[in-house]
């Protein structure tokens, strides 16, 4: 049966390109939410990084803050901490009156004190001749050096008299063997006749050690030293 | 080479399941518009049956002119009402240019591929009253089985642009997408075909379809879906009240059938169907009888709303009890892109 239809072609074919320009306005329409909804998304985005920068920036800013004072802190605990070592280093760690007497009986027969001079004397170490490799390590060389150059030492100068040169060799060999002194050393030791009698003048150098470990016991043992009599 | 078709016997029933998956199981809306109502009906397939969907009537208002602008936009409502309150399944409608906007008529011409057009146009100029410029020529081959050495007989039809215009725009205002703007003879085979002559015996049985209108009764006669006579008599049921209008009736009818058999010696008529509502004017089927009877041809009343298996019709939009609508044309217009197996067994009933 012949299929028989007055719809005319000029209708079909306008429906067709109504439909047509619907469906490419639709498509158009798609497309430009999917680019706005896109664009929405990256906004939104963009102000949550923002917003989070700022607060990053913030949190520097404070932790920065934090960080000065934490390094004023410790510039003032290291002013402080030389203030202290100036001090404990001005207070003399051994009283006088304990080195005398040590020097005294450590005394041989025949063997007198002239002379004893305590003096304090910066040590001056020659630096290492280190490269440093990077900043860091320059820093840190340069801080022990400052460190390094305000160490100070006890030194005593000891003169005296004896009558021969075996007293000054025992009294060296008993002032070594103390505990409270180190480096001891002769300087010199001459001939010198006083009222024609001729005695050895002598000069002795020693140093304090930085950290005696003394007692209590070696105080009393050295206050309460009872010089052994050989009866002659 | 392997078989391209499955042959396996279970295959068949699954490639079933799957075609039934994507089958369109309803048709378009067929639309009928007149003057005096607008009438819709949507049918549908359920378990292989033909099935009502959804369908309504609504009169026009009396006192408008017939297709001025305020019955076009009481048309226009109508359809939306229609629309809005049955429960239809698509948009897609098909609709008829009433019989007497499409000027038909028969020649005798041996069509060739160059010549056919020059010859249909040239007879529809001479059927159009005004310019063939905005007119819409079809032609329908009738008796189609003829050998094509033979001259054919056409049936040109021909109607005039501005009025398929105007029904276009009543759908357009309502929203509706129209598939197709189709005539009277196509829409009665359908109905024939598809709901009266489904059975194997009705392949090859000539029937002379009667559908009467209030101012037309359309004359069909065709075999299956080949469409042998048709014709226009201008006198419809609203006529049949005045005297002596039955048996003028009868004698169009019988002048129709009379030509029918000298021009066509082949085949003999062998069955009357009337398409119309069982309760509509008896003086009309009293006609049909008596020219069934004159001629000894068993004559059937074909009512579509019968035929239909509808259980809730009433539901569905449509009163089916006492009315006196005929669907015929609605129906029929709906089916217009089915296409039933010929082995079905018709299930609508008949009455005789």
């Amino acid at each position: 049966m012949d299929r028989i239809d007055f719809v005319p072609e000029d209708y079909l074919q306008r429906k067709e390109s109504h439909r047509a320009n619907f469906f490419y306005l639709a498509l158009v329409g798609i497309i430009a939410a999917a680019a706005l909804s896109a664009f929405g998304v990256i906004k939104v985005r963009q102000k949550a990084v923002e917003r989070e920068a700022k607060a990053i920036d913030e949190r520097m800013a404070i932790v920065q803050q934090s960080i000065k004072q934490i390094e004023s802190l410790q510039s003032q605990r290291q002013e402080m901490m030389k203030t202290a070592l100036l001090a404990a280093e001005l207070i003399e760690p051994v009283p006088r009156s304990i080195i005398l007497a040590l020097l005294t009986n450590a005394l041989p027969d025949g063997v007198s004190l002239v002379r004893v001079e305590i003096m304090q004397k910066k040590l001056q170490q020659t630096p290492a001749a280190t490269k440093a490799s990077n900043q860091y390590e320059a820093a840190k060389i340069a801080a022990e050096r400052k460190t390094q150059n305000q160490d100070y030492v006890t030194e005593l100068e000891i003169e005296g008299l004896a009558a021969s040169d075996i007293g000054v060799a025992d009294y060296i060999a008993s002032l070594s063997g103390a505990k409270l002194l180190e480096n001891v050393c002769l300087v010199h030791s001459m001939q010198k006749e006083l009222d024609n009698i001729s005695y050895r003048q002598f000069k002795l150098t020693a140093h304090l050690r930085s950290s005696p470990a003394i007692t209590n016991e070696d105080v009393d043992r050295i206050r309460n030293y009872q010089p052994i009599k050989s009866g002659i | 080479m392997p078989a391209l078709i499955s042959t396996h016997p279970k295959a068949a029933p699954m490639e079933n399941k799957v075609f039934k998956l994507f089958a369109q199981n309803t048709f378009p809306i067929g639309v009928e518009i007149t003057a005096k109502f607008v009438r819709m009906a949507q049918l549908g397939l359920a378990g292989g049956q033909i099935r009502l969907v959804a369908g309504g009537s609504e009169p026009l208002p009396d006192g408008i002119e017939p297709y001025s602008g305020q019955w076009q936009r009481c048309a226009i409502e109508a359809v939306r009402s229609i629309y809005s309150t049955s429960p239809f399944k698509s948009k897609n409608v098909v609709t008829v240019m009433p019989s007497s906007d499409v000027f038909s008529k028969e020649i005798k011409e041996s069509l060739s591929e160059t010549g056919s057009a020059e010859i249909i146009n040239a007879e529809a100029k001479k059927l159009l009253p005004s310019s063939a410029e905005g007119a819409l020529v079809k032609h329908i081959i009738l008796n189609e089985n003829k050998n094509s050495s033979d001259e054919k007989d056409i049936l040109i039809l021909a109607t005039e642009k501005f009025k398929v215009e105007r029904y276009l725009a009543i759908f357009e205002k309502a929203c509706l997408n129209v598939k197709a703007v189709t005539v009277w003879p196509i829409v009665l085979v359908n109905c024939c075909v598809n709901i009266f002559g489904r059975r194997k015996t009705d392949a090859d049985t000539v029937v002379l379809l009667i559908n009467a209108t209030a101012t037309d009764c359309n004359i069909a006669i065709c075999r299956q879906k080949n469409i042998l006579f048709a014709k226009v008599i201008p006198f419809g049921t609203s006529a049949l009240a005045e005297p002596d209008s039955a048996e003028k009736l009868v004698s169009e009818i019988e002048a129709c059938i009379r030509y029918f058999q000298t021009t066509i010696r082949t085949v003999d008529i062998e069955r009357i169907i009337l398409l119309a509502n069982k309760e509509a004017d008896q003086k009309l089927t009293q006609c049909v009888l008596a020219v069934a009877k004159k001629h000894a041809l068993p004559a059937h009343v074909g009512d579509v709303l019968v035929a239909i298996a509808n259980s809730d019709a009433y539901r569905r939009g449509i009163n089916s009890r006492g009315a006196k609508d005929d669907w015929t044309t609605t129906f029929g217009l709906s089916l217009s892109d089915y296409s039933p197996r010929c082995d079905r067994v018709a299930t609508g009933r008949n009455q005789e």
